[in-house]
Formats: structure tokens, sequence, C-alpha cells
């Protein structure tokens, strides 16, 4: 399947990148249905990562480092260690190294106030002109939607550690992104609520209905790529 | 087959247009709900059912 | 942080009391308006509105002795638009089943100005299956029967089911909070403010409800202050003080802070304000309204209480 899109593809360049930007969602076909994985598919991926290689050391979580190459690095790290599983790779032969740190979420407008400078960075946490904080569950659940291709059986780091402390700052982010209309953003974080319901956690939000609207009010190949794994993930879709 | 594809040249802004597609920031905009006349369809209804308001009644 | 939030409440809700004062004539009543009332909404309705914040100012006590004078400066300017309450007492004589007469006499009837032969219609009127049954909005419903509950008229045979009356509201369903709309926001903060009777009862809110608002508050705060719909927004952060366990966020009160002008007026939105002082008053009284109450309320329960609790 991917192997073909690159062979059908006018510009191969843009095909071998464009299997960067799907991402370890270019596996959910062999993850939650039953597509076949041929061997052409592994060589496409690795020729990706031949041609835009990852950086040899991995980007400082922020806000240490910048935000955008270390969302990058995650998500080339989950399609590199899909890929090793799925080829059956001797173990550290994955094509990208694993990032550290995860979207850290501070809970400043908790009720009580507490736990407003618990360890973090005092100058990460400073406010800016709105008010807003770099670590409030606003950007906290855009960033987490952005490591929405980490929402897949099979994956396990920080980032699902820091998703399942957080299922109201999660239901939080996806509502106010359907309420906003940006529907691709919307779909990004209802993936990691649907994982979580999956895995049996108890949501604030029930991902069912949502996933529906989503479907039917949103656009785009991204967004319904999310939905579709979205509702495999919650075995709304078989086969 | 991929490997007789002629060498592929990559320039640094090819990896900087990968890196942005790769994570799609949020709208920059929001669309949040406001006031919308059209949208209390409720209101409408009730005129269309609702009497005619009465004319002054005569020797008044 | 509490701390931060109890000053600049107080100075948003001392600024829009002060502004509401200065301009109180603006809100006058025409000299030749009877009970009839052509247009209820210019006028009539913003006079009671006035009232309510400033009898909520006084029923908290957590303002400084000049806003309490300036409420009761209020209360009583209020009192005399509505001819010492007669004009409520004709308009009920008049139209039995209207409701406002007796929304709009509870603020007073808070403070102790009271009308007795209205007290006794309202008595008698309230208790009328004929009013009781009529068909209005569950939002509505509640916003009478508060107010029947301040007026003191909640009670034995003609107590109220607020069980049943939450229940029936859009809140009461706990919908899928991604699904709300601007005029259903309004809908929520007013089943709020009625359950709770604006703060004073937090308890009256029902469990299940106020685990739901908690949840999703912070939301929509969010997306309509991104918007600038700064009277939902100040609307909502009254919603906040009314909880068990309050919702007062510091960067919301900042937020509000900004948006007020040096005189007190706080925009209902991020359109432009006009010049002209009447329509100043007529476009932003009512988010005036909102913020001497959002910041009456806020100062009180982050200083520690519900009415109920003291």
């Amino acid at each position: 399947m991917v192997a073909e899109h690159v062979e059908r593809a006018d510009d191969p360049k843009a095909a071998l990148a464009a299997i960067r930007v799907v991402g370890a969602d270019a596996f959910a076909p062999y993850l939650l249905a039953d597509a076949v994985f041929h061997p052409q598919d592994a060589a496409a991926v690795t020729q990706s990562f031949a041609l835009f290689p990852p950086p040899v050391t991995t980007p400082d979580p922020p806000p240490a480092g910048a935000a955008e190459p270390w969302l990058v690095a995650w998500r080339d790290w989950a399609m590199a260690t899909l890929l090793a599983r799925l080829t059956d790779a001797e173990p550290g032969g994955a094509l990208a190294p694993r990032p550290t740190g995860a979207p850290v979420l501070t809970e400043a407008d908790q009720p009580q106030g507490g736990g407003d400078t618990d360890g973090q960075d005092p100058g990460a946490d400073a406010p800016d002109d709105s008010g807003r904080t770099d670590t409030d569950w606003q950007r906290w659940s855009v960033r987490m939607g952005q490591l929405s291709p980490l929402a897949l059986p099979g994956l396990e780091g920080p980032v699902h550690t820091a998703a399942r402390a957080a299922p109201l700052a999660l239901a939080r982010g996806a509502t106010r992104a359907v309420l906003r209309r940006d529907f691709p953003t919307a779909a990004r974080i209802t993936r990691w609520l649907a994982l979580l319901a999956a895995e049996g956690t108890r949501v604030p939000l029930d991902p069912v209905p949502l996933l529906e609207h989503l479907r039917l009010h949103g656009g785009g190949p991204r967004l319904a790529l999310d939905v579709a794994i979205a509702r495999r993930l919650l075995a709304l879709e078989t086969a | 087959m991929l490997a007789q594809h002629t060498p592929l040249l990559v320039a640094p802004t090819d990896t900087t247009a990968l890196g942005t597609a790769m994570v799609e920031p949020e709208a920059v905009l929001s669309d949040a709900p406001t006031y919308a006349p059209e949208a209390a369809g409720f209101l409408l209804l009730l005129a269309l059912v609702s009497p005619k308001e009465p004319k002054e009644p005569k020797g008044k | 942080m509490t701390a931060s939030v109890t000053r600049t409440a107080h100075q948003v809700s001392a600024r829009a009391l002060t502004w509401l004062h200065t301009h109180r004539e603006l809100g006058a009543l025409p000299a030749d308006t009877t009970a009839d009332l052509g247009d209820p909404d210019s006028v009539y309705k913003p006079l009671g509105e006035s009232a309510l914040a400033a009898s909520l100012v006084l029923r908290e006590s957590a303002a400084g002795g000049t806003e309490l004078r300036l409420a009761r400066e209020l209360m009583d300017f209020c009192w005399r638009q509505f001819g010492d309450g007669d004009m409520l007492y004709e308009r009920l004589l008049r139209y039995s089943m209207m409701t406002d007469p007796l929304e709009t006499y509870a603020p007073f009837a808070r403070c102790g100005i009271r009308h007795e032969p209205l007290e006794r219609l309202l008595a008698h009127t309230s208790a009328l299956r004929s009013v009781r049954g009529a068909e209005v909005l569950p939002n509505r419903r509640l916003a009478v029967a508060n107010a029947a509950r301040v007026a003191g008229l909640d009670r034995g045979a003609h107590a109220y089911d607020w069980s049943a009356l939450a229940r029936a509201t859009w809140l009461g369903a706990t919908p899928e909070p991604w699904l709300i709309d601007w005029m259903t926001g309004y809908c929520v903060t007013h089943t709020v403010f009625h359950l709770t009777d604006w703060g004073g009862h937090p308890a009256g809110l029902p469990d299940d409800l106020t685990a739901y608002v908690a949840t999703w508050l912070p939301v929509w705060i969010d997306i309509w202050a991104e918007i600038e719909q700064w009277d939902l927004v100040a609307e909502l952060m009254i919603v906040g003080c009314c909880l068990p366990e309050p919702y007062c966020a510091p960067a919301d009160w900042e937020r509000l802070a900004r948006v007020q002008h040096a005189d007190g007026l706080v925009p209902r939105d991020g359109d432009p304000v006009a010049d002209d002082p009447g329509r100043r008053f007529e476009d932003h009284q009512h988010t005036a309204v909102v913020a001497a109450i959002a910041g009456t309320l806020a100062v009180s329960r982050t200083l520690g209480g519900a009415a109920e609790q003291r």
C-alpha cells in the first residue's frame, strides 16, 4: 500500500515526504485492519528516512528547545518504531532515536490555585499578553493533538503517560477545538480520548458522538484518517 | 521499482516544509458561536403559528 | 493568587457600579410611562437589572463603604423610577400572567424595600395553577421560582419543585458540551444564577450539574473570550462564583480588567464603543451590571464564602 503510493507518484520526492507527513498512521491498516505488510512498503519508508534523515541527536523538549522539531522527532520515532516492529528488525535498529519528555501540563487554573510553581521552570510558565501560559490545557491539548499518530496500539512512552494522566485536559481541548470549529485539531485530540477509552480509562466526554460529529462536519484527508483510526480504536468499525 | 528512481536531491527548504507539514498548528482564527438571529428557529416557528396581532378594538 | 483575584475583581466591580450610578439618569423611564410599557426591554428591564446588581452588592457587603453607598442610592433611584413599587403593582393587577413584576420586585424585597399591596397580590397570583402552568422556557421558569423564593413565596403548599425545574433545562440534560451555542450559553448561566440564587446558595445546583459546569466552564470562558464576547464571558465568570468550590481564574479577571474602560464601562463585545453617552449606556449597561455582579461575588467568594455559609 505504501509502496504503491510511491510507485504511482509523479513526484517521488513529494511522495516520500508524504509518507513522513502521514507518519505512523501509514501503518494503521496493518495494525487495526488486516492489510498485509510487504517488504516493498518497508523499503519505501526506509527510503523516506534516507532522503529526509531525522537529526542524529534528538531535540530538547520545550521549553528548553523549540516545540516543532521536537514534535517532528516524536512522530519520526513513532513511525520508525512501528516499522521496526512490522519488519522484526533488530532491537535498536530503528531509523529514528527516541526523544525525551512529553508535553508539559500545569493545572494553573485549578480553583485553589495550587501547584503553579512545583518544580517547573518559572520562566517557561509566564503568562503572555493574553494571560495564557505555554503549559495550560489549551496549548497542551493542541500539542498532544500534533502528536496524534502516537495514539496507536503498540506505541508506549512518556507522551502516552501524559495522556493517561490528563483525560480532563484532553476532553477540554477537544471541546474547545470543536467550538472554535477547528475540526482537524478536534479530531487529533479526540484520537487520544479514543485510545484512553479503548484502554478502559474513564474519560469526561463520550468520544463516539463526537467522532460522528467530526466525521459529518469536518473535511480533508487528515481529519478523515484521524476519525477513521479513532473509530477503529473504539471498535466502531471492523474490517 | 523504487530503486530505479534517479537520485533525489533534497534542499534545506524541503526539509523545513516537511517539518511544517508534519506538525499542523491549530487554526489561527476561531469561529466560535456568536449571536445568530437565523439560528433562533424556534422564534420563527412561534411567529408562524401565533395569531396575528388584533387590530385596535373599535370604539376605543 | 487568590489575593490577586480579590483585588482585581473588586476594582472591576467598583468601577462598573460607579459607572452605573454615574449614568443612572440615562436609564430613567420616560415621564409618560404607564404600567402598560410599550417596550419593556428598553428601560424597564435595564432598571431591574441595575437594581439586581445593587441588591447583590448590598447582600454580600464585601465592598467598601463608598460602593455600599452607591448601591443603596442606585436601589433608591430604581425604586423611585418604579413609583415606589406602585408601577409593578399596577402592572401585575392589569396583567396577571406576567412574571416581570415579581422578578423586578425580588431585588428590592431582598434589601427590605417592600410594597405590601404588591406582596398580597403576588402571593395570590403566583400560587395560581394558571400562572404556574404558563408555557415558558425552563430557565425562565427558574427565574420566576427564584424571585418567588427571594420574595418569601416559595413555601408550604406553594413550594417549587427545584429538582424538576433544574432537570427541565438544557443544563439539566448534561449535554455534549461541544455543541453549545451563544444563546444556549446564556441559558446555562441563568440556570445556574437562579438555582443558586446568584451564588448565595451554591448547594442549589445539583451535584451532577455542579460537576458538569466545573468541567466545561473553563472551555466556554476560553472560546468566548477569544472572540471578545465580554458580556457572556462575564456571565460565565458569575457562574464560576456560584459553584460550591468557586472557579475564579486570575487570568480571566486580569483580562476583564484590561477590557474595562477607565470610566468603568465594560464593553459588551469587541466592537467599537460609541461616543454618544445615551448610546453607550444603552449598549453596555447590561455588561456593567454583569461585571458588577461578577466582581462582587468573586470578592466575596475568594474572601471565604457564600451567603448561606456565613
